[in-house]
């Protein structure tokens, strides 16, 4: 039977309905690590249990989405863009899913400093800092993913350094207070995690972005230097 | 009416009087031949006319309407009359639409309007601005997609989060981000218009409501709970001696700290409540400065030189009120200036009125600091502050005062250099400047 233009409706509302369900991932997942880092700054300990408990939702939405991209694949057999838009979605959920357990870890990491007593946590303000570079590169990825925006997602690939740099000082310093004093040694170790933590989610966000430039133009730009796709802009 | 028929009709019957005289002349053919010219000339006129208003009514143009004479003349007029009129409806009709827009892009609250599929259709510029979106190219767009707020979906969906008919209130995941209230109302059969307002500055009064109880209810119970540890031990008979006289002197320490947090609480309260005016005097400023002189002196115990530059002009307001806050400034720059330091208290005519100033050479606050020292509790360094006995509210008592006799509080500071807090009192309160700066009759008069 050849496809009608009903089938062809049908198919573009099942996709429209699968993007729209990984974008409200992306929602969850982005409160999920706000209520994770005011955890850790605050130490409010409501948050710290409200990002674990947002990961149960996280995950049921992976395996709802997926369950949904295999069905299309299978009943629809799409092809060129659809075939690029169904692929990118179910890696797009891997990376959300992935920032999830990092926001968890984050909570968890939270939760052991508070247990530890009073919060005496050194470089803090650095680590919010980042982690409020990190949430405002997700938007951006998720953005650009709703608009479909392929230079947006440019950009924002462009801007990964960014994480990379604050990381990177926040170590120095850590290292710094930790020959200082050995005490905080173990809290700096902590504090370590947070970051690393934060910083793959920046990583995440960026491969976000990368499938939001795969679908529009078709174009692998992983693992490639931004030089020579700013060319090709 | 016009007779539109008119004009055929008299060319109608000359073709039949001519055709007439073509009978009379040479027989029934050549009327026949004069008549059916005539008619054949008159069918291919008309259907040129036909022809041009064809053309005209596949691209009408209000100044090509075509001309004509006779009948279609009269035609062709009566069309430019109806687009004429058509025009001018649909450009009143335009400028309706135009002036309901403005009205909308005016209100101060954001607007979306959404379609079943929760579309955007449109929004105004504030929705633009709070809710990051563009009315462009955003258009049609699903707005639980760009506004991904996790409850967002289902209270527009279902009504599964949320109270019916109550507003939702979410934090955007801007930053720093604000908080947005939504409601939503139905029009036409699915559509759906979405108002939200900007309910950033709320949220923060309530987010402070409930720090400055918690602030409290901490700054209590730290003293209690040395003082309940001291008697614990004392009613089981466990400290004696020098120690009992040690713990005694602590315990009677931390109830004068509470004491002295209940009262400054006090204090913020009758400055802060509604119905309590200046109790207005004349203020004597030497001796009020001599004073604060006094107490500054057994307060720093030798430890630091304190200067005094005092004019002798007269302060309009209330002198327990100027006392507590001036005095609350002074005991800051001791507490906060190590051994040696010099602190020097100003009273002096300044440009536009009269500065209370109060100098340190103490340890200065670091810029990022500055903004917030006046809210209760805020304290730069924790343990320090604590330990020199203030209470967290010495600034926020000095704002208020300060409010109150309509002066404003300036602090200027660079760390390891010290510190001076400006207090400058506008010329309407300020009683005998030196001759020449201030002429009594139009001195607006004390509120």
């Amino acid at each position: 039977m050849p496809p009608t233009e009903h089938t062809f409706k049908q198919f573009d509302s099942d996709l429209e309905s699968v993007r729209s369900k990984v974008l409200q991932m992306g929602g969850l997942v982005e409160s999920q690590i706000r209520n994770a880092i005011r955890g850790l700054s605050s130490g409010d300990i409501d948050s710290i249990e409200t990002a674990i408990e947002i990961d149960r939702q996280v995950n049921e939405f992976e395996i709802d989405i997926d369950e949904a991209c295999a069905q299309i694949i299978a009943r629809r057999q799409p092809t060129a863009g659809d075939l690029r838009t169904v692929l990118s979605i179910a890696k797009t959920v891997t990376d959300l899913e992935r920032m999830g357990d990092e926001a968890k870890k984050i909570a968890r990491t939270a939760r052991q400093l508070l247990d530890r007593g009073p919060l005496q946590v050194p470089r803090l303000a650095d680590v919010t800092h980042a982690a409020d570079v990190a949430l405002t590169q997700l938007r951006k990825a998720l953005d650009a993913y709703a608009r479909l925006d392929a230079h947006a997602a440019r950009d924002l690939i462009r801007e990964d350094v960014l994480l990379d740099n604050e990381f990177r000082a926040i170590m120095r310093q850590l290292v710094t207070y930790m020959m200082e004093d050995p005490r905080t040694i173990s809290t700096a170790i902590d504090i370590v995690w947070i970051a690393k933590a934060i910083e793959r989610i920046g990583d995440h966000a960026k491969n976000i972005a990368e499938h939001v430039v795969y679908i529009v133009d078709g174009t692998d730009i992983r693992h490639r230097s931004t030089k020579p796709t700013s060319q090709a802009d | 009416m016009n007779i539109f028929w008119l004009a055929p009709a008299v060319r109608i019957g000359l073709v039949i009087a001519l055709a007439l005289v073509g009978l009379i002349l040479s027989g029934p053919v050549m009327a026949l031949a004069v008549l059916a010219a005539g008619l054949f000339g008159f069918v291919l006129i008309q259907l040129r006319y036909l022809d041009r208003l064809c053309r005209w009514l596949r691209q009408p143009d209000i100044a090509r309407v075509p001309d004509g004479w006779g009948a279609w003349g009269e035609v062709f007029s009566e069309l430019y009359r109806v687009h004429r009129r058509e025009q001018h409806v649909q450009a009143r009709l335009a400028d309706a639409l135009k002036r309901m827009e403005l009205a909308t892009q005016a209100l101060p609250d954001g607007v979306v309007l959404l379609d079943r599929d929760l579309r955007i259709e449109w929004c105004n510029t504030v929705a633009e601005r709070l809710l990051a979106i563009d009315r462009v190219s955003d258009r049609g767009r699903i707005l639980t997609n760009l506004v991904r707020y996790p409850g967002l979906a289902a209270w527009l969906g279902d009504g599964s989060v949320g109270v019916p008919g109550q507003p939702l209130v979410f934090e955007t995941t801007a930053v720093p981000p604000a908080f947005l209230s939504l409601q939503v109302a139905q029009f036409g059969e699915h559509d759906r218009l979405l108002v939200l307002r900007d309910v950033t500055a709320i949220e923060r009064t309530e987010s402070i409501r409930r720090d400055f109880i918690a602030n409290v209810s901490h700054e209590l119970r730290t003293p209690l709970t040395v003082i309940n540890g001291y008697l614990e031990h004392m009613v089981e008979g466990e400290i004696e001696g020098v120690l009992r006289t040690r713990a005694v002197q602590v315990m009677y320490d931390q109830a004068q700290r509470m004491n002295h947090l209940v009262e400054d609480l006090l204090t913020l309260s009758r400055l802060e409540a509604g119905d309590n005016p200046v109790i207005e005097s004349v203020v004597d400023m030497d001796s009020l400065v001599l004073g604060l002189l006094e107490e500054g002196r057994s307060l720093s115990a030798g430890r630091h030189r304190i200067e005094v530059k005092a004019a002798s002009i007269g302060l309009r307001g209330s002198a327990d009120e100027l006392r507590s806050a001036f005095a609350n400034l002074l005991s800051n720059a001791i507490r906060y200036t190590p051994a040696g330091g010099v602190i020097t208290l100003r009273w002096e005519a300044a440009e536009d009125g009269a500065v209370y100033s109060v100098s340190d050479t103490g340890i200065g606050i670091a810029a990022e600091h500055i903004p917030r020292l006046t809210e209760r509790f805020y304290r730069v360094d924790r343990s320090r502050s604590r330990e020199t006995g203030g209470t967290g509210l010495g600034l926020a008592i000095v704002k208020h005062v300060l409010l109150r006799h309509q002066a404003s509080l300036l602090i200027d500071s660079e760390l390891g250099r010290g510190t001076e807090f400006r207090c400058v009192f506008p010329r309407a309160r300020v009683v005998g400047l030196p001759a020449g700066t201030l002429d009594p009759a139009s001195a607006p008069p004390a509120v």
